[in-house]
């Protein structure tokens, strides 16, 4: 037994040994493992003013190296698509290497954490979604949507209502009637849980309707093709396909302006509902991370999203584009987090 | 008690009240239907009931004993020493990477049939083979240290 | 035949030197990637899809298409070879494909895999190019209720891979159902079993207990073989090819793996595991000594791979014809589609005719590669199961977590595969049969959220399901198919016969 028993030995060593020594360890970028937050780095984050470095030059090395961006969803997806299209771009910007990972699990709450606890040094972005603001709200998350410092907003896409082209029910208005002569009856098919664009859609316009459930918009859609349910409200990305192929009709945005995709349809707000709904794309740091290399950053996100092959991909797939600055995405959040809230509430009592 | 089969039987049981109690906290039923609770509660005591068939099966009838299906001697101990070792892996990488890890968790296993210079040698081998083959050809991430491998 | 003429001039643009590379290099590549655990043609094709960008539309596409396939067959050669599937399609082959590998035919596993893979997907293919459109109206008949019905079905049929002791089958049935509830409730969002971890508010991958039960328990198991003698006896690689004899069965299932397979693959959002278990039971009720299968019987492995391509075939129809993909291994087709500034979908047909047709002529093509590679390479294949095991399964092990890291890149799913390595080991021992517990993993969600959709659909109506012709008639059947299993399995016990399936 003596062979065996030095194999465990040695096992056990390297493990008190390693532990020991690195104790106050940070977990390098890709293990994934949930550290303490990291050390506080020596330049003060958050002041505007230049910290007064021997140098004096505000001109630092970043990025030397690769950077990764961490994509909180699964491959394929729209977030994904995003990320990627977004990496390309900026790695001309940037001159290094923009890899993305995908860090999926938890509604997005897994690669949000692990974009949060790696080292503020600016070569871990984490691209960010509505899932930023909801999941804090729902208490799914173990962060808090201002832990982040946000760099600037790539993506946003409105929500869209769609029927099926040959329904009974060929404008918003009519739609609407008709929920509300039929309350309870008519059918919303859902492609995320809690479906917060139902949720805004029935408490504007006071209506009552049976939402059914689906993972993802293609299960939905396949339902509302099916004719077993009314209507949906999805991302244009999603329905693309189905508008172009005649199957599905758009009868109204929920955006302050026209969805460039379907220059015929009105916004709800024209229509006399005040619904801006949608979800939206964007990167960001931890907060710790300096002032400089949150403004290479931003800069650089700046003219990556004028990049022409960023702009084709987008519009080709219907994602819709709004840049905002470091500074507008901030309030933008702020705002949505007020915006949220009572809706997390009701979505909330509903679990 | 050499009765594997009974002890698993009592594993289950208890996993089976476990998750019974937890899903008793879920709403039951809504007003379309099952609610979240439903299935996970009889799922639930399903199992707890077929697991006590089991018990009973096993005291009476179909008795296995430990003995019987554990192997002994270096046998057992190179297993344990495997589990051991993936349980080491995981808590090192984030610390000292991939390729330090992977190395140490092979030649573990290796030590059992193999000198410790050719389980040295091949552990490393292998090892480094995987990393390229992986994080540079197929950029397929791999857990690493901070100092990227 | 308008569509002929246009697959003829597909076949035209396919069959140029730069697209047929391209096709080779996305075959192979799918293959040697897909061979790892872990790596399931999900995964393969997302990770592969960079390499992809540079490329105009038409090869990139024909290149994921070929690294889609061959991925797919990746996975059955290590299911056949180490007992470790990487991802769902390949759990019934495990059944039959490696107690046939440990006796010497592995070979033949994989031969017979490659050839019915090569059946299946070109016959389906065909039915892609000229049955299409109206097949794909059929299939939006498909709602909720209707999909209930079918992995009912599905699981009804379990029962009869349960093996000597009922109540062990069903334990383990169960375990795997309580194990795919754990997560999100699909329906409210409220979170079951998730002991505040977040990894766990989407449940528990199947990949990492797949792996785990599968892959890790083999190799502590394999270590305990006593006699390396085994491995000598199983030296004599008995060929490629089925004996003769066995020639017959096996095209008979092949064709009908190809059937259920194409029928089932125009259902979407159905999954793999459907038409594998639907083939497997199939062949294993109709073969004249059932008692065979589980130990190596030819139309075990022949069938539930034909289905599978069949299966993925046909899956690229709701694609083609709807834009709407039927799994997420399609649905990153269809983001790579829309990369390249194609919108999958009736429209396209219009459009860009001559690209669809190119593309699945390049499909027929990817196939033959596939098929004229395998097979000589299956030998080689086969060789590697006979590497002695303290070479090979330190190997396997560091590929198994590998794998399991891959899932969602992070510690967290390797831990989960050690404790379910744990789990099937002494499963294993104790002869609880692990298909069951993997299979209702993944049927189990997925039918409790149907049902749930459903049922909010009729407004709480049980009725409903019967009301509807589909799934009224689907469930009937599934709950004759229950009856006559415990019936024939009490029957059995009663009659001291061996019996069927055993682990």
């Amino acid at each position: 037994m003596r062979k065996p028993l030095s194999v465990l030995l040695v096992l056990l060593v390297s493990v008190a040994m390693v532990l020991a020594a690195c104790g106050q360890g940070n977990s390098g970028s890709g293990s994934g493992s949930s550290s303490p937050a990291a050390s506080p780095s020596p330049s003060p984050s958050g002041s505007s003013a230049p910290s007064p470095s021997p140098s004096e030059s505000p001109k630092i090395d970043y990025p030397t190296k690769a950077i990764e961006l961490i994509v909180p969803f699964a491959a394929g997806g729209g977030t994904d698509a995003v990320g990627r299209a977004t990496a390309e771009a900026l790695k001309k910007e940037l001159g290094v290497d923009v890899v993305v990972v995908n860090k999926t699990g938890g509604g997005g709450a897994v690669g949000m954490q692990d974009g949060l606890s790696a080292k503020p040094d600016g070569y871990t972005i984490t691209v960010v979604t509505r899932e930023v603001v909801s999941l804090p709200l729902l208490g799914q998350a173990p962060f808090q949507t201002m832990d982040f410092r946000f760099i600037g907003n790539v993506n946003r896409d409105p929500a869209v209502l769609v029927v099926p082209t040959d329904s009974p029910y060929q404008t918003a208005e009519a739609l609407i009637e008709a929920i509300k002569n039929k309350p309870g009856s008519l059918k919303f098919a859902a492609s995320v849980v809690p479906n917060y664009y139902g949720i805004q859609f029935a408490e504007a316009a006071g209506l009552d309707f049976i939402t059914i459930p689906f993972n993802g918009a293609a299960p939905a859609i396949v339902e509302l093709l099916g004719k077993r349910a009314d209507f949906g409200i999805y991302n244009p990305g999603e329905v693309k396909a189905q508008v172009d192929g005649g199957n599905l009709k758009p009868l109204a945005v929920m955006a302050e302006e026209r969805f460039p995709g379907f220059p015929d349809v009105p916004t709800f707000r024209e229509i006399g509902y005040d619904i801006v709904s949608g979800t939206y794309r964007g990167l960001a740091v931890p907060k710790e991370t300096p002032e400089e290399i949150v403004k290479i950053l931003e800069d650089a996100l700046a003219k990556a999203v004028e990049d022409p092959d960023l702009i084709a991909f987008m519009e080709n797939s219907f994602l819709g584009r709004q840049y905002m600055d470091s500074e507008t995405y901030t309030k933008f959040i702020e705002e949505d987090i007020k915006i949220l809230t009572p809706i997390i509430e009701i979505a909330k009592q509903q679990m | 008690m050499k009765n594997a089969g009974a002890w698993m039987a009592c594993a289950l049981m208890a996993f089976a009240l476990v998750m019974g109690w937890q899903a008793l906290t879920l709403r039951y039923y809504t007003k379309f239907g099952p609610g979240s609770g439903f299935m996970p509660v009889w799922s639930s005591v399903l199992l707890f009931l077929l697991s006590a068939a089991y018990l009973w099966e096993s005291l009476r009838r179909d008795v296995i004993r430990f003995r019987d299906i554990l192997p002994e001697g270096k046998t057992l101990w190179r297993n344990v020493t495997i589990l051991l070792a993936v349980l080491v892996f995981i808590l090192i990488v984030p610390y000292t990477g991939f390729v330090a890890a992977g190395i140490v968790l092979l030649l573990a296993v290796f030590l059992f049939d193999f000198k410790w210079y050719a389980g040295l040698a091949l552990s490393v081998t292998i090892i480094l083979i995987f990393f390229y083959l992986f994080r540079t050809l197929l950029k397929v991430p791999l857990p690493v240290n901070a100092l990227g491998w | 035949m308008d569509s002929f003429v246009q697959l003829l001039q597909g076949f035209a643009t396919a069959g140029t030197w730069e697209n047929l590379l391209y096709c080779t290099i996305g075959v192979t590549i799918g293959m040697l990637v897909g061979v790892l655990p872990g790596l399931g043609p999900t995964t393969v094709t997302a990770l592969l899809l960079p390499l992809t960008f540079g490329l105009d539309p038409i090869p990139a596409i024909i290149m994921l298409a070929g690294i889609y396939y061959g991925s797919m067959y990746g996975g059955t050669i290590t299911t056949v070879l180490i007992n470790t599937p990487g991802e769902a399609a390949s759990v019934i082959t495990a059944l039959d494909g490696y107690p046939m590998a440990k006796q010497g035919r592995a070979g033949t596993a994989l031969g017979v895999a490659a050839i019915g893979s090569f059946v299946g997907g070109t016959l389906s293919v065909v039915g892609l190019a000229f049955v299409a459109p109206p097949l794909a109206r059929l299939a939006l008949e498909f709602g909720p209720a209707e999909f209930f019905a079918l992995i009912v079905l599905g699981l009804s049929l379990i029962v009869g891979l349960m093996g000597k002791s009922l109540i062990r089958g069903l334990i383990a049935a169960l375990f795997g159902f309580i194990l795919s509830l754990i997560g999100q409730d699909p329906i409210t969002g409220s979170l079951r079993w998730t002991f505040g971890q977040p990894h766990l508010m989407g449940g528990l991958d199947f990949v990492t207990i797949a792996i785990g039960m599968f892959g890790l328990s083999e190799i502590l198991i394999a270590f305990e073989q006593k006699t390396e003698a085994g491995a000598k006896i199983a030296a004599k690689i008995k060929g490629l090819l089925p004996r003769r004899e066995e020639w017959r069965p096996t095209i008979m299932s092949i064709l009908r793996g190809t059937g259920i397979g194409f029928l089932i693959g125009l259902i979407p959002g159905s999954n793999t595991v459907i038409p594998n278990i639907l083939s497997y039971t199939v062949e294993k009720r109709l073969a004249k000594d059932p008692p065979r299968f589980g130990k190596g019987a030819i139309e075990g492995v022949a069938g539930p791979e034909t289905a599978n391509n069949a299966y993925c075939g046909s899956a690229l129809i709701p694609l083609f014809t709807l834009g709407i993909p039927s799994s997420p291994t399609i649905a990153i087709l269809f983001g790579a589609f829309i990369m390249h500034g194609l919108t999958p979908g009736p429209t396209l047909m219009q459009t860009d005719a001559d690209l669809v047709w190119a593309i699945i002529a390049s499909m027929f093509i990817g196939n033959l590669i596939l098929l004229i590679m395998n097979l000589p390479l299956a030998g080689m294949w086969a060789r590697i199961a006979l590497i002695p095991p303290r070479y090979l399964y330190p190997v396997v092990l560091i590929i198994c977590i590998i794998g399991a890291y891959t899932v969602s890149n992070s510690l967290w799913d390797v831990g989960v595969m050690l404790v379910f390595g744990i789990i099937g080991y002494l499963f294993r021992k104790l002869d609880i049969p692990l298909a069951p517990v993997v299979l209702t993993f993944i049927l189990g969600n997925l039918m409790e959220t149907s049902m749930m959709q459903a049922l909010i659909g009729f407004q709480g109506n049980f009725l409903g399901f019967f009301q509807r012709p589909i799934s009224g008639t689907l469930l009937a059947v599934s709950i004759l198919i229950i009856a006559l299993s415990v019936y024939s399995n009490i029957r059995n016990r009663r009659n001291l016969l061996g019996g069927d399936a055993e682990e």
